[in-house]
């Protein structure tokens, strides 16, 4: 029986794409910190402080300070985030284009999603031989469901595409692709609500603020690629970020209500070490910026194009800060005190 | 050797962080001004698939 190997072009290829995503996930941090110390030549007088998990645990408690609280090192990677972003922010975009007869919106949304998305997905497989694997057992494996989902808006998405398919085939088409992308706007936070060992990701409110979010951004960015934003677009746009802010906050009150992990995870996203991408540019330019940028200027195509950008970085901020603040408990128990 | 920190300012943790943070928040308006771009200039396409005059 002959081994099989992964053929060299494809090992090449994930290589650069996991190396040029780690690039590109530390450029805006490192070359702000790069701009202060040797541009602007500022350093600060003391070092800064260590705000590592250990820490904050034994912030938490005290009795429990020598387990050990990690951060999930598996899903929390640039190419997680990237792939989750582009799905929901391409899936969307593709519907809200698709709903205001926006071919070039579709056409750029569908790419999005199925190619980079897709790209993304096809070099995360260990073997790629065994691609069909990941389709087996929808019935009970979330993996399973988001693969078909994927298919699905991939497959009938480029047949509402095709310029020479007769139109019922193509509205149809059009209307499994809808069905199949609300699905992929959604699966993200479904699957990693299965997730029982990660705290934060084990939330009921992860899939909607994953959903709202991604239907801002589709709002957001199919309006920054139009001349004529219809009034409901817009009305989209502005409803579905204010209850994206909601569910930001609601998500924050969940997990700082919840165990030790969960607490450590919103004390990231609100204090310390996801700080800058939860508040900072998920939440104020991802959320609230599209919306005010729709309020006062929303009949501007440049000014659209402005809200469509913020609320893009911002949908790959939401999903990286929300991976980066899963950490998982202790499995074991706490050792019994002596009495 | 010389004294690297002569070359340097020093300021206090908290301000570094600020500094830092208005640092990114440069960064992140280039690259939303790049996006910003390559949007407006897609929307330029939508007038092609409306002859219709829905654009204006």
């Amino acid at each position: 029986m002959s081994r099989y190997t992964i053929p060299k072009p494809i090992v090449w290829a994930k290589k650069a794409i996991d190396r040029g995503l780690d690039a590109c996930s530390e450029v805006v941090d490192k070359g702000a910190e790069s701009f202060v110390s040797n541009v602007l030549k500022i350093r600060p007088a003391e070092p800064a402080v260590n705000d590592d998990v250990p820490e904050e645990v034994e912030w938490l408690e005290s009795d429990r300070s020598q387990l050990k609280y990690r951060r999930d090192s598996l899903w929390a990677i640039p190419k997680m985030w990237t792939e989750m972003a582009a799905g929901a922010a391409g899936a969307g975009t593709y519907i809200v284009s698709r709903a205001a007869g926006n071919q070039v919106g579709m056409v750029a949304g569908w790419a999005v999603a199925a190619g980079v998305k897709g790209v993304l997905l096809f070099t995360d497989l260990g073997r790629p031989d065994r691609v069909w694997r990941v389709f087996a057992k929808p019935s009970t494996s979330w993996i399973a469901r988001g693969s078909w989902a994927f298919a699905t808006f991939a497959g009938a998405g480029a047949v509402s595409l095709l310029p020479f398919a007769p139109e019922p085939v193509r509205k149809g088409s059009g209307i499994v692709a809808d069905a199949a992308g609300v699905f992929l706007m959604t699966y993200d936070g479904l699957f990693l609500k299965e997730s029982k060992g990660v705290a934060s990701w084990n939330s009921n409110t992860l899939p909607l603020l994953f959903l709202a979010d991604a239907v801002q951004v589709g709002a957001n960015v199919a309006g920054g690629m139009t001349r004529t934003a219809p009034g409901w677009m817009r009305a989209l746009s502005v409803g579905s970020s204010a209850v994206s802010a909601g569910l930001h906050y609601a998500y924050v009150s969940e997990l700082d209500n919840g165990n030790t992990a969960a607490k450590l995870s919103a004390r990231d996203l609100t204090e310390t070490a996801g700080k800058n991408r939860f508040v900072g540019d998920s939440f104020s330019l991802g959320t609230v910026v599209p919306a005010a940028i729709n309020v006062l200027f929303g009949n501007k195509p440049c000014a659209r194009s402005v809200a469509g950008a913020a609320s893009a970085i911002g949908t790959l901020a939401l999903r990286r800060s929300v991976l980066q603040a899963g950490i998982h408990a202790p499995v074991q128990n706490p050792p019994r005190r002596q009495s | 050797m010389s004294d690297r920190s002569q070359e340097y300012r020093e300021v206090p943790p908290q301000a570094y962080d600020k500094i830092v943070g208005a640092a990114r928040l440069g960064i992140l308006t280039l690259a939303a001004l790049g996006i910003a771009g390559a949007l407006y200039g897609i929307s330029r396409l939508d007038g092609l698939s409306h002859p219709d005059g829905r654009d204006q």
